[in-house]
C-alpha cells in the first residue's frame, strides 16, 4: 500500500491519471464511513484549508483543481515541481480547459453515490457534501492522524485493481461549488471567528487542545508526580542533640558578608522617600528625629553657662578696672557669641590673655609710669 | 463639621443609620470621659532614623504610568527601549562618579565646610601615599570601613617603616583581604552598576579567581601561632573564590591538627562539593561525612548550611538521589530549628523541576507553605527565587494560577527587593508574559500589557512575537496598531520576521467594517502598512537594514487599498513594478487583485494595466486580473491594444 503510493510521489503528473481513474472508489469508500464520521473537513485543524476555502467562494473549478494538485504536490516531497517555470500559466490553462470539457456529469455522479447511500432528501445532500468536503479535507494538506493517512493510502492502494467509474477529481470539486452555495454566510467569515466557531462546536474533541500547550499536555501525561511533602520525611538524623548557637568567629568577615548580602537587596530608590533613605545611610542629610544638636560630640554635656558667663575665667588675674579690664571683658562678651568654638577653646583664648599681659607686665608697667598720673593709680588700683 | 464630613464620604443608602450610630457614639463618649480613671500612655518606641522614611515611601506604591523614579522627570528623557532605559540610567551613575573624581582630583576646591554638624561623606577623603604617616589606628579604621587598597597601602606603609602590627588586627586585615581576594570591590553607592551589572556579565565561566601566592597567603604565613580564625580565614577565602582543592586541604589540615572552625568555614566548603567529587554518590557522601565533623565538633548548622547542602544536591545528575536526599536534608533542619530562606526554595526548584527530569508539582507546595508571608534577604540566592520560580510556572508546568500566585508573593510586603537585579527582573516578566499570552484570552492579557509595558518590563523581540502569536490566534486585529506603536518605540522595527508577523495578521484578519468597534480598523492597518513601509525604505541608511520582499510589499499593498489609500498604493505598487529584480519573490495573487479591483473603483487604467503586466512578466495568474480590468473598465485603443498584447486575443473574444 505504502510502496505503491510512494512511486506516485515521483511524480504528480504520473499520479494524475491514477486519480483519476479512482475517485469513484474515493467516493465509495468515503461515503460509507461518512455515517459514523462527523465530517473530516470541518473538524480538521489544519490552517490551510481553513484558510483557503471560506476567502475565495467564486474560483473556477480549474483554479481550483490547479490549487489542490498544487497543495498534494506539497504534501509529498516535491519541491521542485512548486517553482513557477516558464510557460507553466499557459500550461495550466490549457489543462484546466481539458478537464473543463471532461467534467459534465458532476453534479449527477456525486448524486449518483449520494442517493446509493441515503435513505432521505437530507441524507442524500448530507452525505454528498460530506463526501467533496472530505475529498477536499485531507487533500491540501498531509493528514496529522492515523486515520487521515488511511484514507490518502487508500485510493491510491486501490488504483492498481478497479477502473470503476470514469468520475474525474475535476467533476468532484465542482460538485463543491453547489456545496458552498447552500452556506454562502460562510465566505464573509474572518479566519478567527471561523476557527472561534468550530471550537465551540466541538468541545469533547480533546485532539483540538493539544495543539496549542502542547508541551503541557506531552509532559503531564508522561507522569505526574502529585504533592512533595517538603518537611515531614524521614530527616537525616545527623544532628541530634541540641546545640548551642555557635557564632562567626570571624567579625570582619561577618561584618562584610552582612554589607554584601544588604547590597543584594538594594535597589535603585523608586521614590524620593527612598531616596533619602540611602542619603540617610550614607549620612548625606540630618537624621530623623531632626534636631538642632545632632552630632555635638564632645559639645554635649557642656552646659551653656560655661559658653555664656565667661567672667570667671577673668577672676584672679584681672584687675577689677582699667583698660585691661575693659578690653577683657569685651573678649568675653565677643567669645560668649561665638557658636563655632568649643567653651574649652573660649577658656584657653582667654587664659592665652593672660599669660600675655603676664609676659607684657614689665611694658605695661614703663608705660604707666609714663602716662599721667591720674591714670597709673587706675591701673595700679 | 465631623458629621458633614462623615456624610460626604458614606453612600447615601446608609447616612441615616450613620447619623444615628454617629451621634450616639458622640454621647456616649462624652458621657464616659469624666469617668475614665487613667489613660494609660505607652512606652516611647524607639524608631532608628530611616524608619518614619520608610514609611512614608510604602504609602507611594509603583506608579504605572510614569517611568521609574530614577528617570529625568522630562518626556523627552524618559527611556523607551531596554538599551535607552539602561543608557539612562548607567549615564546618571557617570555623571555621580564624575562629581566624585573631581572631588577627589580637586579636593583643594572643597575645603570648606557648610553643614554644622560637618558632612564626613563631602569632605575629601583621606589620601594615602608613601610619604603618610600611619599607625595601627589608621589601619584599624580603614578595615573598618572596609577600604581594601588603603589598609593594604597602609600596610605596607607600616611594613616598610617596621611598625609591629598587633595579631588582632593582621587577623582582620586577613579577613579583609580573603572576603575580597586582594580585588576592590565596586564601591557601595554605585547601585545603578550594580543593578545593570548582570546584564554585560551573562554567563561568565565560573572558575578559580583565588589569587595563589597573594597577600592573603602572605598575611597567613605571617600569623604564628595558627589559630582557628586564621585557618577559618583563609579556608573561607579560599572556597569563596573556587580554589577548592586547596581549601579542602586546608579543612583537613585544620582536623588533623584538632583545630576547632565554625559553621560558616564547614559551610563554604559543602558549597565547593561538586567541584571536589565527580558523581552524585560521592558527593552525597563527603556532604554527609562534613555534617558528621560538624556534629561531633558540636557545631550548630545554620541556614547557610542548608542552603550549602541543597546547593551541592542541586548538582546531582541523578535526580531520584537528588530529590530523596533533599527531602531527608528539609526535615533534619526543621527539627533543628533553621527556617529556610527564599534561596532554599530556589534551590528545591532547581532540584526538582529539571528539563529532561519528570515533571514535579513542587512548586504548588512551596507557595502553599510560603504564600502571604513577607521575606527579607538571607542568602545570597534569595534574590534567584522569583525568577526561576516564573520560569518554572512557564516552562516546566504552563500554569497560569500558579504564575498568578507567584506574582502575589512578589508583590507582598517588600519582597519586591528580592527581584534580585535588572536582569533577572527581565526574565520575570518576560516568563510571565509569555505564560500569561499563551494562556490567558486577549482582553485579559491586554490589561496585563498594559499594565507592565512599558514602564516596568519592555518586551524582547521574542516575547513580542509570542505577544503577536497570541493576537494572531484570536484574530484580535483591533490590537495590531497598538502593538506596532510599541514595537516602533522599543525599536523591533528591523525584525523582518515581526514585520512579516504583524502584516500577515492584518491581511488575513479582514477587519468588519460594519462593526463600529472595528470601522476605523482598515485605516489604521493602512496607517501602520505604510509607517512600515517608510521605516523600511529609511532603513536602508543605517546598518541594520530590512529589504523588502515581494510578500512583504504584497501584503502592504493590500492593506493600504483596504484603507482607502489608493495614492499611496499605487506608488507602493510603482515601487514593487521598477525594483522587480532586487526584491525578492513577488505580492501574492491576491494583492494585485484587490488592488486592480481598486484601481477599477478609481478609474486608473493604466495602474491596472501595469499590474497586469507585472503578473505576466512574473509569470502568475492573470486571465483573473484580464478579466477584472475587461470588465471593469472601457478601455481605449491603447489600453486595449496593451491589453491584448498581454494576454492574448483568445481572452477577449471569449
Amino acid at each position: 500500500m505504502l510502496a505503491i503510493r510512494s512511486s506516485h510521489r515521483l511524480s504528480l503528473r504520473s499520479l494524475l491519471p491514477a486519480v483519476y481513474k479512482n475517485v469513484g472508489l474515493v467516493n465509495s469508500y468515503s461515503s460509507s464511513q461518512s455515517k459514523d464520521d462527523d465530517g473530516g473537513y470541518s473538524s480538521s485543524d489544519d490552517e490551510k484549508p481553513r484558510k483557503k476555502v471560506p476567502k475565495k467562494p467564486e474560483e473556477t473549478a480549474a483554479q481550483r483543481l490547479n490549487r489542490l494538485l498544487g497543495s498534494m504536490q506539497a504534501t509529498d516531497q516535491m519541491s521542485a515541481a512548486d517553482f513557477p517555470r516558464p510557460g507553466d500559466a499557459n500550461r495550466r490553462r490549457k489543462e484546466a480547459l481539458k478537464q473543463d470539457a471532461a467534467s459534465k456529469n458532476v453534479i449527477t455522479a456525486a448524486k449518483n453515490i449520494a442517493s446509493m447511500l441515503g435513505t432521505s432528501e437530507s441524507d442524500k445532500k448530507q452525505t454528498e457534501s460530506e463526501l467533496l468536503a472530505k475529498l477536499l479535507g485531507h487533500g491540501p494538506e498531509a493528514p496529522p492522524s492515523a486515520s487521515g493517512e488511511a484514507q490518502t493510502a487508500d485510493p491510491a492502494a486501490g488504483g492498481g485493481g478497479a477502473p470503476e467509474k470514469e468520475l474525474n477529481l475535476s467533476q468532484l470539486i465542482v460538485g463543491m461549488k453547489i456545496d458552498r452555495r447552500q452556506q454562502p454566510q460562510q465566505t464573509e467569515q474572518t479566519r478567527g471567528e471561523y476557527v472561534r466557531r468550530t471550537l465551540a462546536s466541538r468541545p469533547k474533541h480533546s485532539d483540538r487542545y493539544q495543539q496549542r500547550p502542547q508541551r503541557h499536555t506531552k509532559r503531564e501525561a508522561e507522569s505526574f508526580t502529585g504533592s512533595v511533602n517538603l518537611f515531614g520525611g524521614e530527616p537525616l538524623g545527623i544532628f541530634k542533640e541540641p546545640l548551642p548557637i555557635s557564632d562567626d568567629i570571624l567579625s570582619t568577615w561577618s561584618q562584610l558578608s552582612e554589607r554584601e548580602l544588604s547590597l543584594h537587596a538594594a535597589h535603585p530608590p523608586a521614590n524620593y522617600f527612598e531616596q533619602m533613605v540611602l542619603w540617610t545611610e550614607q549620612g548625606k542629610v540630618w537624621r530623623f528625629p531632626i534636631e538642632n544638636e545632632q552630632d555635638w560630640g564632645d559639645e554635649v554635656n557642656v552646659d551653656f553657662s560655661e559658653h555664656i558667663f565667661l567672667d570667671q575665667h577673668l577672676e584672679g588675674w584681672c584687675p577689677s578696672r582699667g583698660p585691661i579690664r575693659h578690653f577683657m571683658e569685651l573678649v568675653c562678651v565677643g567669645l560668649s557669641k561665638n557658636p563655632y568654638v568649643t567653651a574649652q577653646e573660649k577658656k584657653d583664648h582667654i587664659l592665652w590673655f593672660r599669660d600675655y599681659f603676664e609676659a607684657k607686665k614689665d611694658i605695661l608697667k614703663d608705660l604707666m609710669d609714663k602716662e599721667p598720673s591720674s591714670k597709673s593709680k587706675s591701673i595700679s588700683a | 463639621m465631623y458629621l458633614t464630613r462623615q456624610l460626604r464620604l458614606l453612600p447615601k443608602a446608609s447616612i441615616g443609620r450613620s447619623i444615628a450610630t454617629s451621634s450616639t457614639h458622640y454621647t456616649t463618649t462624652t458621657g464616659a470621659a469624666p469617668a475614665a480613671e487613667h489613660i494609660e500612655v505607652p512606652n516611647r518606641i524607639e524608631r532608628s532614623p530611616t524608619d518614619i522614611l520608610k514609611a512614608l515611601a510604602s504609602t507611594v506604591g509603583r506608579d504605572h504610568t510614569a517611568p521609574h523614579y530614577k528617570y529625568h522627570d522630562d518626556p523627552f528623557l524618559i527611556p523607551m527601549s531596554n538599551m535607552a532605559k539602561r543608557t539612562y540610567a548607567m549615564s546618571k551613575e557617570a555623571g555621580r562618579k564624575a562629581a566624585k573624581w573631581i572631588k577627589e582630583e580637586h579636593h583643594e576646591l572643597f575645603l570648606h565646610q557648610e553643614a554644622q554638624p560637618a558632612i564626613e561623606k563631602f569632605a575629601p577623603s583621606m589620601v594615602y601615599t608613601e610619604e603618610s604617616e600611619v599607625d595601627e589606628s589608621s589601619l584599624e579604621q580603614l578595615i573598618e570601613q572596609g577600604e581594601l587598597k588603603d589598609a593594604v597601602l597602609v600596610y605596607n606603609l607600616m611594613e616598610q617603616k617596621g611598625i609591629a602590627l598587633c595579631s588582632e588586627l593582621k587577623q582582620s586585615l586577613l579577613e579583609l583581604v580573603c572576603f575580597h581576594n586582594n580585588q576592590d570591590p565596586l564601591p557601595e553607592e554605585y547601585i545603578e552598576e550594580r543593578w545593570f551589572l548582570e546584564n554585560n556579565r551573562r554567563r561568565e565561566r565560573h572558575g578559580k579567581t583565588w589569587k595563589d601566592g597573594d597577600l592573603a597567603e602572605k598575611l597567613y604565613s605571617e600569623i604564628e601561632p595558627k589559630t582557628p580564625k586564621t585557618y577559618a580565614s583563609l579556608i573561607r577565602g579560599m572556597a569563596k573564590y573556587l580554589q577548592c582543592e586547596r581549601a579542602y586541604a586546608l579543612l583537613q589540615e585544620a582536623g588533623e591538627k584538632q583545630i576547632q572552625l565554625d559553621t560558616n568555614t564547614f559551610n563554604s566548603i559543602i558549597q565547593i562539593i561538586s567541584f571536589l567529587k565527580d558523581n552524585a554518590e560521592q558527593r552525597w557522601q563527603l556532604c554527609t561525612e562534613l555534617l558528621q565533623q560538624m556534629s561531633e565538633q558540636k557545631l550548630r548548622p545554620n541556614l547557610g548550611t542548608l542552603n550549602a547542602i541543597l546547593q551541592c544536591i542541586s548538582t546531582f545528575g541523578n535526580f531520584k538521589l537528588a530529590r530523596t536526599s533533599a527531602l531527608k536534608v528539609l526535615p533534619e533542619f526543621k527539627q533543628l530549628g533553621v527556617n529556610p530562606s527564599l534561596g532554599t526554595y530556589y534551590y528545591l526548584l532547581i532540584i526538582f523541576c529539571r528539563e529532561r527530569g519528570p515533571v514535579s508539582h513542587v512548586i504548588v507546595d512551596i507557595l502553599n507553605e510560603i504564600a502571604g508571608r513577607e521575606f527579607r534577604v538571607e542568602h545570597p540566592k534569595d534574590t534567584y527565587f522569583f525568577a526561576t520560580a516564573m520560569d518554572v510556572c512557564r516552562n516546566h508546568l504552563n500554569d497560569k494560577s500558579l504564575a498568578k500566585k507567584v506574582n502575589e508573593l512578589l508583590h507582598t510586603g517588600n519582597n519586591y527587593d528580592l527581584i534580585g537585579d535588572s536582569f533577572k527582573e527581565s526574565i520575570y516578566y518576560r516568563n510571565y508574559l509569555a505564560l500569561l499570552c499563551q494562556t490567558e484570552s486577549i482582553e485579559d492579557f491586554m490589561l496585563t500589557y498594559d499594565l507592565l509595558v512599558p514602564n516596568i518590563y519592555i518586551p524582547e523581540p521574542g516575547i513580542m512575537e509570542e505577544v503577536l502569536r497570541t493576537i494572531e490566534i484570536n484574530a484580535a486585529v483591533e490590537h495590531v496598531p497598538r502593538i506596532w506603536s510599541d514595537m516602533v518605540v522599543f525599536d523591533h522595527t528591523h525584525r523582518e520576521s515581526l514585520l512579516l508577523y504583524v502584516l500577515r495578521i492584518m491581511v488575513d484578519n479582514r477587519p468588519n467594517a460594519d462593526t463600529p468597534a472595528q470601522s476605523q480598523l482598515p485605516e489604521q492597518c493602512a496607517k501602520v502598512a505604510l509607517d512600515m513601509y517608510n521605516k523600511i525604505e529609511e532603513s536602508v541608511r543605517r546598518i541594520k537594514k530590512v529589504s523588502f520582499t515581494g510578500q512583504m510589499l504584497g501584503d502592504i499593498l493590500t492593506l493600504l487599498v483596504r484603507g482607502d489609500n489608493y495614492e499611496k498604493a499605487s506608488e507602493v505598487f510603482s515601487h514593487i513594478d521598477k525594483n522587480q529584480h532586487r526584491i525578492p519573490g513577488t505580492p501574492a495573487e491576491s494583492a494585485l487583485q484587490e488592488y486592480v479591483e481598486a484601481s477599477v473603483q478609481e478609474k486608473a487604467p493604466s495602474q491596472a494595466l501595469a499590474a497586469l503586466q507585472y503578473a505576466v512578466e512574473n509569470n502568475m495568474e492573470s486571465s483573473v486580473l484580464a478579466k477584472l480590468i475587461h470588465d471593469g473598465f472601457t478601455l481605449n485603443e491603447t489600453h486595449l491594444a496593451k491589453l491584448k498584447s498581454l494576454v492574448g486575443e483568445s481572452f477577449l473574444e471569449k
